[in-house]
């Protein structure tokens, strides 16, 4: 095998620019764990093709196997944002986010992970990621169809995953209004329950944070729980769906018993307007049960909500059932706008933080970002940085991000903000009887 | 198995929810565990014609044919697809189709009905949507256009009938109140079409159908304004030949008119009518304009407007306060410039017709002759104002171009359809 390897390489010192035949021998010094060569002609790749997937994924590879985790996740992180990554990648991609502490972001890698490949379980990793189930349900849809099977305990785990952040609101940048309500609403009724009571205000009901995509919503009610020091349940988007599918009752009522077990502990919905489905199904009545099951678990019907706080997210609050909307349920509706100025400028620094940087005129760049969210300003950072990647490869050199890569970064990248407004302009104008829309109308200077 | 059907049973929830890309990420993964799914190709193709995207759409839909021929949705999709991208035959082809394998869907039948009206063959459409009514008598397409097509036979009474059954099966049905505002709008019932273009927009405020009627409701409320818009909107119910028809016969009625007039000696009459017929034309031009820039003046309706139309109103705006600057001007000053202004009132007016042709921002890439004529025309114009006080002598050679220039332009404007 050696032998070959040698002979190819002799290949290539013929034909250096062959990148094919290149990776080809990366990939067999991988295979025969020569890491330190593997990872060489990788580079070599690199340096003749800036961003060639195959050869960034080699390099992972051997990082991973070489323990070099933090590496590894740099490179993986911007795969998996471009989403080049295989399933194998991302199970290679989830231990190093585990071994280097990164809980969150390996939960969320693993969500996908199991979302493509739902049977798949790993002692090692479901030990750390999932929660240990209370042994009352399981996620997997083969044996959903009857609860007393021999089943249940075996799969045992359950289909959502708690953590414990520790975000803090100081790591939020902006945002005190939002931030002054959650306290009001949430944080203080757990702190002081006497005082609530002696004014005979009712503890519970939950928040719905609306707004653009981007702006930190999840990141809002991730700070919220660590705030308080209470566990953190996400579900998300195709948690809400398969409520749809199945035994959602019973999955719907396994989430609130198990935040009910583990109090203080946050329930998060992300993207909850999934759980309306309002626009034609309602009048099904076969539809009406996932929500009615949610109202219940709410209002507390089936147990006391006490330490069990609920938080909800949507960028669509039109499609939301408004069943939600009354008294004890999703009673504080806050829109959570883009970053103002000062947000923006934060949020830029916190981005630029560890980053080779001239001295750079934030200011500047956080006043022609009107509009822009903060996933829009992580994306001119990256932009910024992936220009001058570049230009270090060609110069050999580390350049420096100036200014200028900035202002060049933002030309390039619209704000996303931009659809969503135009959508939330027109229910704003024509759809506000009931005066739920009148932040947006206040943030676009509509006067009615 | 069972993961596959997930991601389609997720997809089609997603589509339902109207979250577009979420549902075609789904199908994608459907798709990927096994690409000849018929299922999943059939959502992905609604996905894409829900975005607007139709030839995506109609190819997947090709595809899904061949997997699967004797399924009646995939050929009612491309009946859709091809009626939204005018190929009202081709549409008409694969309804025929969906019909012939499912003949108990009574939105085929509403759908074919559409397609009957826009060929402007109201008798058949309402024969289509009347079928359609015997297999499912609450279908809305077909109620909806059953009573559009009543109101075009002249059938009033029945085609209100009509439209109260559907509000009263649905009264939040958004499609209904937006046509009932159309029609309405189309009588010269501005008021009556605002509120139902109001609800219209509560029940479903993205709806740009009904934004464009509530918008003409409210540039209704300048009367020529209402007289041109229901001329237009009638005149759109008729064929092409039907339309070129009758802008001669009202051409060749009014210059029959006023010569019969002057023939019988009354000359006041005579100027009266061409008077009349000369701002009906101008007002054709810019009365699109005129009603913006009043609509940018009104509380609600000045957030209606796009910025292209608020410049271009204003724009309007601008050159007819000059040229009415221009003529004052001309009879308290006295002088040599006194004709010279009388004539550069009329020119700075007749600027507003290349300009409300105009889009904003002004884009110098574009390919459009249409854009480069209104250009150079004034282009023109200000220079034939300009020449007037910095060289008199050729003023009256300037003039004349631009006289001639702008006939031509009129003339190529009109025959181009504008």
């Amino acid at each position: 095998m050696s032998e070959a390897i040698d002979q190819l390489k002799e290949a290539l010192s013929f034909s250096p620019e062959n990148i094919p035949l290149r990776l080809h021998v990366a990939d067999m010094m991988l295979k025969e764990n020569l890491l330190d060569d593997a990872a060489g002609q990788f580079n070599e790749v690199l340096k003749r093709n800036y961003g060639n997937a195959k050869a960034r994924k080699g390099l992972a590879s051997v990082y991973f196997r070489q323990k070099k985790f933090s590496t590894a996740i740099i490179v993986f992180e911007e795969l998996w944002k471009q989403d080049e990554l295989t399933w194998d990648e991302m199970v290679q991609y989830v231990r190093c986010l585990v071994k280097e502490n990164s809980m969150s972001d390996a939960v969320e890698v693993y969500k996908k992970v199991l979302a493509l490949n739902p049977s798949f379980t790993d002692v090692e990793l479901d030990a750390i990621l999932r929660t240990p189930s209370a042994g009352a349900f399981n996620d997997d849809f083969e044996f959903d169809d009857d609860d007393d099977f021999a089943f249940d305990d075996e799969a045992g785990k359950p289909n959502f995953l708690m953590e414990k952040p520790d975000l803090k609101f100081e790591d939020v940048g902006g945002m005190e209004q939002v931030k002054r309500e959650i306290a009001m609403k949430i944080i203080q009724p757990l702190k002081n329950p006497d005082l609530y009571k002696a004014f005979g205000k009712k503890i519970g009901g939950g928040i719905l944070l609306y707004g653009p995509p981007g702006c930190g919503k999840t990141y809002l009610a991730r700070a919220t729980a660590g705030e308080i020091n209470a566990g953190f349940i996400n579900i998300g988007l195709h948690d809400i769906l398969d409520m749809w599918m199945g035994n959602s009752e019973k999955n719907l009522h396994a989430v609130f018993e198990f935040a009910r077990k583990n109090a203080p502990c946050v329930v998060f919905f992300d993207e909850v307007d999934a759980l309306g489905a309002s626009r034609s199904d309602l009048r099904q009545s076969s539809m009406r049960h996932v929500i009615n099951q949610f109202l219940a678990e709410l209002d507390g019907v089936h147990g006391k909500n006490d330490g069990v706080l609920v938080l909800a997210a949507t960028n669509a609050p039109w499609s939301v059932d408004s069943a939600f909307r009354r008294p004890g349920r999703f009673d504080r509706i806050i829109f959570v706008a883009p970053p103002d100025e000062q947000g923006r400028v934060e949020i830029l620094k916190q981005h630029l933080k560890n980053k080779p940087v001239e001295p750079i005129d934030i200011n500047a760049i956080a006043k022609v970002t009107d509009g822009y969210s903060g996933a829009d300003l992580q994306a001119i950072v990256d932009i910024a940085t992936e220009l001058k990647l570049e230009e270090s490869f060609t110069k050999g050199s580390v350049e420096k991000i100036t200014s200028k890569d900035l202002q060049k970064a933002v030309k390039q990248h619209r704000p996303t903000t931009t659809e969503w407004f135009n959508t939330a302009r027109n229910y704003a104008l024509y759809a506000n009887e009931s005066g739920l829309y009148d932040e947006i109308l206040k943030y676009l200077k509509i006067k009615k | 198995m069972i993961g596959e059907n997930r991601h389609i049973a997720r997809a089609r929830l997603l589509l339902g929810q109207g979250r577009l890309k979420d549902a075609e990420k789904e199908v994608g993964y459907a798709l990927q565990q096994d690409p000849n799914d018929h299922e999943a190709m059939l959502l992905l193709a609604e996905c894409k014609i829900d975005a607007k995207d139709y030839d995506a759409g109609i190819s997947l839909l090709q595809q899904a044919i061949l997997l699967d021929p004797h399924s009646d949705r995939p050929y009612y999709l491309l009946g859709f697809a091809h009626y939204q991208k005018d190929n009202l035959k081709e549409a008409t082809k694969q309804l025929d189709i969906a019909i012939q394998l499912n003949p108990y869907h009574a939105g085929y039948f509403g759908l074919y009905a559409y397609i009957y009206m826009e060929q402007h063959n109201y008798k058949a459409a309402l024969e289509k949507a009347n079928e359609g009514l015997n297999v499912d008598p609450e279908e809305l397409t077909c109620l909806n256009a059953r009573s559009q097509a009543l109101f075009r036979l002249k059938s009033s009474d029945e085609a209100y009938e009509t439209i109260k059954e559907a509000l009263s099966i649905d009264p939040d049905n958004a499609f209904t109140h937006t046509n009932y505002g159309w029609h309405f709008l189309e009588k010269g019932k501005h008021k009556q079409a605002r509120e139902h273009f109001r609800e219209a927009l509560r029940i479903e405020p993205t709806m740009g159908r009904a934004r464009a009627g509530l918008k003409e409701s409210l540039k209704a409320n300048v009367p020529p304004y209402r007289w041109l818009l229901m001329f237009s909107l009638w005149l759109s119910s008729k064929s092409k030949a039907a339309r070129w028809g009758i802008i001669i016969a009202l051409w060749i009625g009014v210059r029959l008119a006023t010569s019969a007039s002057k023939s019988a000696g009354w000359q006041v009459l005579a100027f009266v009518l061409a008077a009349l017929y000369l701002a009906f034309v101008v007002f054709s031009w810019i009365g699109n304009s005129l009603a913006n820039l009043y609509l940018s003046f009104h509380k609600e309706g000045k957030y209606a407007l796009t910025s292209s139309e608020k410049y271009n109103a204003w724009s309007i705006g601008g050159v007819i306060l000059l040229s009415i600057i221009f003529f004052t001007l001309n009879f308290t000053t006295g002088g040599k410039t006194q004709g010279a202004l009388f004539f550069c009132s009329i020119v700075v007016f007749s600027l507003a017709m290349p300009l409300s042709q105009l889009q904003y921002p002004i884009s110098f890439v574009t390919r459009k002759p249409s854009f480069w004529m209104a250009f150079a025309l004034i282009g023109l114009g200000v220079c034939t104002c300009l020449s007037a006080w910095i060289a008199p002598a050729v003023f009256t050679v300037f003039l004349s171009v631009y006289m001639l220039a702008f006939l031509v332009y009129t003339w190529a404007g009109s025959f181009s359809g504008r």
